[in-house]
């Protein structure tokens, strides 16, 4: 209500919604040809701070979506301990072989992201646009873990109770789950928190989608457990915090227009930097970081070919080619004991082709060649995803 | 190659020519579910984009439209699947289906519905800010999928469902679904359906909405083509529908503030909406169609319809900033053979409900409303229902 006596600018719309797992074929859901779920989200522009400064903007995106998801399997449920930490003999002995659990589930879930957003400055290199923007953002998951609903033929499967409803040890009302704790007590779980990101703007606009100069961003997460977040009577499913820090460098290798100043074809060469670290003693199912360790470190390097635009200006294809290194190290979440720490690289070549129609069908098929996997020692392998969606900005 | 299909009839009408016309995007309408996030998460959405077409016609509006709706609803069995007899007139059926006293009969239905839509307007009218009359024709396809309802076997009292009685025990012999073609289960195990249709229709619009303050009259008609023959179809809907809709709304008063806006109006209306089906296949989808409180059985014939009287309060400093309370009355009648109904049971039945609703509208993106009614008139000689009372914040409507 405090946003009564400001002025209004500007209304965008951003819709989405996207179609995962169309390369999954007729057994998907749909037939692989519908979505799963949608997202759809509503900015307002209006003068926060009066005419000296920038417009702010205030967003709100709200996506739900119903699918299947997979109860973690390579740790302890009541430890949090990896089995990637244990010696094979140590994995199979009586106390700790039951103490992992895996299984299916339908999830049923919705999210909703807020924020507000106000830029200062201007920036040196383009001469325009913010230096940079500071945005204080809300966000709220649900999720739920019922009993299985299948989409592909011949899965039938209880994770969380027997055929006569009892719970099936270890879930159930009243449980602790320290690892999992978002499938503890009655699986219903809501888990909110805050982030604090600035955004820092040192480059100049050179062609489709290509800069040249630097990008940082800087970010703080906190959802702790008085933040509305689901208690149960055992405990949390959310204290957590996060800090990111990312930067990103573009050099414009070429950009040549047409006749009439649509593209022709563009090439820029990247690399950016990123480090994360999640703290915290219960980390919530979205906030997990890769392999559930502490510190991620990440580089990657990539060039990115536009092609030209075609019938509009939001029509064009690109291709990405990239190498990535990220080392993860430290603890693990969600272990109790806290013992256990680990260092692990993983590398891989990704591809990706991305074709744009009206700005508003967007189909991407993506590749990529996993050199090395870290702490799952199996050889270097290829995979391969397609996705399509539909996307509209009025 | 299906899935080639439709992905050529989308790319090859995109292939227009640009002109300066911008995009159009709307949503229609966000639902929600008791079970989903207590309601207050969306669980369903529909939504459409206008592709930038120039107008054939100049001065009347020619739109291509895409029209997606997607996610998960629930539905309640009230027909017996075997015979097509409707539970709340044979309650003895229920007991014969292993259905407990008061055992909800609800499951759940995850779809995605699509239709590409092309109108046309022609003549003005300075009656209507829009086009006097218009034409439209579409075609789309609808997938659902069915299954129990979120919290089935969530625990030891709640293992019976709809589908199912106890876990892996069918309810009903699984072949036999004749009241709801579209739940009976295939050999993959699921209980899901795709089928496409044809559109088409035309309104004549002489209604003039301007938000706070409604006058006129709009007459719209549709009639929906849904054979088992038409392409991707799997057989599962066989039926042709016409709906006729007629909406009239008069302003009794408005009082403006100082800078524009208005400080209060009140405008009465009603709208009808008769429903024709004919079909030896007709799905659960193909009927939707609900006063407040009740859904009335569906029948060859169909009538319902919303008497109300709305009074908006003031728009504060910003046109979608305002609140408003509607009192109504809701009426339907169903008339003819029941759908679907194996021994061609033809019943005349009607129900009323009235209520009142309190809604606040923030900037458009949110709409925050508390509704209370009461049926007092059922179907097939049972007992007015309770007082039914729903508070809701739907959001990025």
């Amino acid at each position: 209500m405090c946003l009564l006596p400001l002025l209004v600018f500007a209304d965008s719309f951003t819709f989405s919604t996207s179609i995962n797992g169309v390369s999954g074929g007729a057994n998907g859901f749909g037939k692989g040809l519908f979505p799963l779920g949608t997202s759809y989200s509503h900015a307002k522009s209006f003068s926060l701070l009066g005419e000296k400064f920038p417009a702010s903007t205030f967003n709100i995106s709200i996506d739900f979506g119903f699918g299947d998801n997979w109860i973690p399997d390579a740790y302890t449920y009541d430890g949090g301990i990896p089995y990637w930490s244990m010696t094979v003999n140590e994995r199979w002995s009586p106390e700790i072989a039951s103490s992992f659990v895996s299984g299916r589930y339908f999830n049923p879930r919705g999210n909703l992201y807020l924020y507000l957003q106000q830029g200062f400055g201007t920036n040196p290199v383009a001469k325009g646009g913010n230096l940079v923007d500071i945005r204080l953002a809300f966000n709220t998951k649900y999720s739920l873990a019922l009993e299985g609903n299948p989409f592909l033929k011949d899965v039938n499967y209880l994770s969380f109770v027997n055929p006569d409803g009892t719970p099936k040890a270890p879930f159930g009302p009243g449980t602790t789950l320290p690892s999992i704790p978002w499938l503890q007590d009655n699986r219903i779980a809501v888990n909110n928190n805050l982030a604090l990101s600035t955004y820092w703007n040192l480059n100049k606009w050179t062609g489709t989608d290509a800069y040249d100069g630097a990008y940082a961003e800087l970010t703080l997460e906190y959802g702790p457990s008085w933040l509305a977040n689901t208690i149960t009577p055992k405990g949390t499913i959310s204290n957590y915090w996060k800090a990111y820090a990312y930067l990103e460098e573009k050099l414009t290798l070429f950009s040549t227009r047409q006749e009439n100043g649509m593209n022709w074809a563009t090439m820029y060469v990247g690399h950016s930097n990123s480090y994360s670290y999640v703290g915290g003693d219960v980390v919530p199912e979205n906030k997990i970081p890769g392999d559930r360790l502490r510190n991620t470190f990440s580089d990657r390097i990539w060039l990115h070919f536009a092609g030209p635009h075609f019938i509009a200006g939001d029509c064009y294809t690109y291709i990405e080619l990239g190498i990535s290194n990220t080392v993860y190290w430290g603890n693990v979440v969600n272990e109790v004991s806290q013992k256990t720490k680990s260092i692990e690289l993983q590398s891989s070549l990704n591809g990706l082709f991305h074709l744009r129609l009206f700005g508003f069908i967007r189909f991407d098929y993506s590749f990529g060649y996993v050199f090395n996997r870290g702490l799952y020692a199996a050889g270097p392998y290829w995979w391969q995803a397609a996705e399509v969606s539909f996307y509209v900005t009025v | 190659m299906k899935k080639i299909l439709l992905l050529t009839i989308l790319l090859t009408i995109l292939a227009l020519p640009v002109f300066s016309i911008g995009f159009g995007y709307h949503i229609l309408e966000v639902r929600s579910e008791p079970e989903f996030a207590n309601g207050t998460f969306p669980s369903s959405i529909k939504y459409q984009f206008n592709f930038p077409v120039p107008d054939f016609i100049g001065g009347n509006i020619t739109e291509l439209t895409f029209r997606l709706d997607n996610g998960l609803i629930y539905r309640s069995l009230d027909q017996d699947p075997v015979t097509g007899k409707y539970y709340s007139k044979y309650p003895e059926l229920l007991a014969s289906a292993g259905f407990e006293e008061g055992q909800r009969r609800d499951y759940s239905v995850q779809f995605d519905e699509f239709a590409l839509i092309f109108s046309q307007g022609i003549l003005k009218t300075p009656l209507s800010d829009k086009d006097l009359f218009r034409i439209e024709a579409s075609f789309g396809g609808r997938f659902e999928n069915a299954f129990e309802r979120l919290f089935f076997m969530y625990n030891e009292d709640n293992t019976s469902g709809v589908f199912n009685s106890s876990y892996n025990v069918p309810r009903f012999p699984s072949e036999v679904w004749n009241a709801y073609p579209e739940l009976a289960k295939k050999d993959d195990g699921l209980r899901s359906t795709l089928t496409t249709f044809l559109n088409c229709g035309f309104d004549i619009n002489l209604l003039r909405d301007e938000i706070v303050k409604k006058n006129g009259i709009k007459l719209s008609a549709e009639y929906r083509y849904s054979p088992k023959s038409l392409p991707l179809s799997d057989g599962k809907a066989d039926f042709n529908r016409l709906t006729v809709k007629l909406e009239g709304a008069l302003t009794l008063f408005t009082i403006k503030q100082s800078n524009g806006y208005s400080w209060c109006s009140t405008v009465i209306g009603v709208d009808v909406t008769y429903r024709n089906i004919k079909g030896s296949i007709v799905p659960a989808y193909a009927t939707s169609g609900e006063i407040f409180g009740i859904i009335p059985p569906r029948t060859e014939q169909n009538i319902y319809g919303r008497l109300y009287l709305t009074i908006f309060g003031p728009q504060i400093k910003a046109k979608d900033l305002y609140p408003f309370f509607t009192i109504f009355n809701d009426f339907a009648l169903s008339k003819g053979r029941v759908i679907n109904s194996q021994e061609d049971e033809v019943i005349k039945e009607y129900a009323l409900s009235y209520g009142i609703k309190a809604e606040l509208v923030i900037y458009n993106f949110a709409n925050i409303f508390y509704e209370i009614g009461y049926v007092y008139k059922n179907v097939f000689n049972n007992s007015p229902y309770q007082v039914q009372a729903k508070f809701g914040i739907t959001v990025g409507v």
